[in-house]
C-alpha cells in the first residue's frame, strides 16, 4: 500500500496509539511498495528480477537442443506424408496454413524422425522437440507467469532433389503440444521450399530453414483454453508435398531453442 | 532481505512507559540490525514490492533486464587461398560437435560485420543469432570446402562447411550462394564477451566470397 500520511495538527492528541499508527503505516508502505508509490522507470536490475526463469518446475533449464544427423535422408515416397497435404497440391497454394484444422496432423513428421523413410547416416533418432513435464499455462495471468515462449529453430537443408521439379516441394513448421497428448501446427510458421538446385546431383544446396515465433495464449486458445490447458511440448516438423518416389530431402544439423518468458514482472 | 520488522522490545511503545531516546532512534536508524529500522528504505529490493502488483515494463529501467547488440555488413569480402595455404579442409569435415577445431582455427579469419564485442551488466542468458551468405570458385572436388565457424569468447562452437557452390562447374556455371542462419544460447557471466563468425577455406579453393552477414545478440538478466 502507498503511504497516505496524516500529519498531526496543533491540538491533536499524541499518544502511543497515535504515534504507532503513523509508524505502522510507514512500515506497511515500505514492505509493500505498489504502483502509486513509484515513478516510471523506478526499478533497475536489483529489484526487477530476471525476465526468464526460474520458471516453475525448471521449465527454463537448458533452453536449447542440438541435433546432428550428419545427413538424414527423407524419402519422398514415404507413406507418412505421400500426397496427404492436399491443400498444398496446387500451384496457387504455396504458403499459408493447410486449412485442415491442424489438429494432430499426420501428413508431416518431426525432424529427426525415423518414420521419415530415408536412412540415417549418423546420430539418428534425436528428435527436434522439447517436452515439458508437467507443462505450464501460457499467459501471464494464468498462474505460471509464462507470458510467451520464444521459439527459434534452424534446420540445415543439405540437399533437396525434386523428382518433378517445381511441383514437388518441402515444408517445415512448428507444432506445440497440449496436456501431453494433442499436437497443433502453428500455421504462421509454415515454410515452403521448391526445387533449389535445379535437380543437380553434383552439388549440395546447403541452406538453412529458419523459423522464429512466439507462442502466446491466443495460440492455445485457438485449440483449447489457455487458462486451463498445459503446454507440454514444442517440435519442428517436415513434410514432402506431393512426394514422388525419387524425391530425396537430406537434412543435417538442427538447433532448437525454446525460452519461456515473463511479459510482465511479478514478485510472487 | 530488507523487510522492515522493528525490534519488538522497543516497538510499539505503550502509554505511560517512558520511551528512551535510543529506542526511539532505533525505529528510524539502527546500524546493528538494519532490517529493524527505516533506514532500509535506501536499499529496497524485490522483497519489498507488493505481491499483488504485477509490474509493467513502464516501471523498469531500460536495459535493466534485457539488452542487445548487433553487427552487420553487405560489402563483398573476398578471401583468397594464400591465407589458408597450410589448411586441409578434409581435417574439419565432420560437423559440430566433433569437428577438429585446432587446424581450422589456426588459419580462420574473423568476418567483418559478423563479429561483436558486448558487455553484460549482469549474469545473463544470451541468445546469439546470425546469418551469413557465401560462395566460392571451387571447380574441383565437392569435399574441398569453405567453412564458416561461429565462435563465442574465442572458442569455436558451431561450424558449417560447403564444397562446390558453382552449379555446372566454374566459369560456365552460375554461382549458387550458400546461407547459414544459426543461433546459439549460453549462460554468461557479467563482463565483456565476444561472439562472431570466422572463415577458413581449403587452399585449393582460390577465392571465397562472403557478401552478407549479420549477427545479433540478445541477453536476458539471469
Amino acid at each position: 500500500m502507498s503511504w497516505d500520511r496524516e500529519p498531526l495538527e496543533d491540538g491533536d492528541t499524541l499518544d502511543a496509539a497515535t504515534w504507532t499508527a503513523q509508524v505502522d503505516a510507514g512500515i506497511a508502505a515500505v514492505n509493500a511498495v505498489d504502483e502509486p508509490s513509484c515513478q516510471h522507470r523506478t526499478f533497475g536490475d536489483a529489484q526487477a528480477g530476471p525476465p526468464i526463469g526460474p520458471i516453475p518446475n525448471d521449465y527454463g533449464v537448458g533452453y536449447s537442443l542440438f541435433g546432428n544427423h550428419d545427413t538424414h535422408e527423407y524419402a519422398g515416397a514415404n507413406a507418412t506424408w505421400g500426397a496427404n497435404l492436399i491443400a498444398y497440391n496446387s500451384a496457387t497454394s504455396f504458403g499459408g496454413g493447410d486449412g485442415t484444422g491442424v489438429q494432430n496432423t499426420s501428413d508431416r513428421v518431426v525432424v529427426g524422425s525415423a518414420n521419415a523413410g530415408g536412412p540415417y547416416v549418423a546420430n539418428g533418432g534425436l528428435l527436434c522437440q522439447r517436452l515439458w513435464d508437467p507443462g505450464f499455462k501460457v499467459g501471464m495471468g494464468h498462474g505460471d507467469f509464462v507470458g510467451e515462449v520464444e521459439i527459434s529453430v534452424d534446420i540445415e537443408v543439405v540437399d533437396w532433389f525434386a523428382d518433378q521439379g517445381l511441383s514437388d516441394f518441402i515444408m517445415f513448421c512448428l507444432q506445440f503440444q497440449l496436456n501431453g497428448t494433442d499436437w497443433y501446427t502453428i500455421d504462421r510458421t509454415e515454410r515452403l521450399e521448391s526445387m533449389s538446385d535445379k535437380r543437380s546431383t553434383t552439388e549440395d544446396i546447403d541452406y538453412t530453414c529458419s523459423i522464429r515465433t512466439r507462442l502466446i495464449d491466443d495460440d492455445v486458445d485457438a485449440h483449447g483454453d489457455s487458462g486451463v490447458d498445459l503446454v507440454t511440448g514444442v517440435r519442428a516438423m517436415v513434410a514432402i508435398v506431393d512426394g514422388q518416389a525419387l524425391d530425396i530431402l537430406t537434412l543435417g544439423q538442427w538447433y532448437l531453442t525454446t525460452i519461456p518468458k515473463h511479459t510482465s514482472i511479478t514478485v510472487t | 532481505m530488507p523487510i522492515l520488522v522493528p525490534d519488538a522490545t522497543k516497538y510499539p511503545p505503550t502509554d505511560g512507559t517512558p520511551l528512551p531516546a535510543d529506542d526511539f532512534r532505533a525505529i528510524f536508524r539502527d546500524s546493528a540490525t538494519p532490517s529493524q529500522a527505516f533506514n532500509i528504505i535506501n536499499g529496497l529490493d524485490q522483497d519489498n514490492i507488493d505481491p499483488a502488483w504485477t509490474i509493467g515494463r513502464d516501471y523498469v529501467q531500460r536495459g535493466a533486464q534485457v539488452g542487445g547488440a548487433a553487427a552487420a555488413g553487405t560489402v563483398n569480402l573476398d578471401y583468397i587461398w594464400q591465407w589458408f595455404a597450410d589448411y586441409d579442409s578434409a581435417n574439419g569435415w565432420t560437423p559440430y560437435p566433433d569437428f577438429d577445431a585446432d587446424p581450422l582455427m589456426a588459419v580462420a579469419r574473423p568476418i567483418p560485420g559478423g563479429n561483436r564485442t558486448f558487455r553484460l551488466r549482469y549474469d545473463a542468458e544470451v541468445k546469439i543469432a546470425w546469418q551469413v551468405m557465401w560462395t566460392n570458385d571451387n571447380d574441383g572436388s565437392n569435399n574441398k570446402a569453405s567453412q564458416v565457424v561461429f565462435c563465442l569468447d574465442g572458442a569455436p562452437i558451431q561450424m558449417r562447411k560447403v564444397g562446390r557452390t558453382i552449379v555446372g562447374g566454374a566459369h560456365d556455371g552460375y554461382a549458387k550462394s550458400r546461407w547459414w542462419t544459426g543461433h546459439q544460447t549460453a549462460s554468461l557471466d557479467k563482463g565483456y564477451h565476444t561472439a562472431g563468425l570466422w572463415l577458413a577455406a581449403d587452399p585449393d579453393i582460390k577465392q571465397t566470397r562472403v557478401w552478407a552477414r549479420c549477427l545479433n545478440v540478445k541477453w536476458y538478466k539471469n
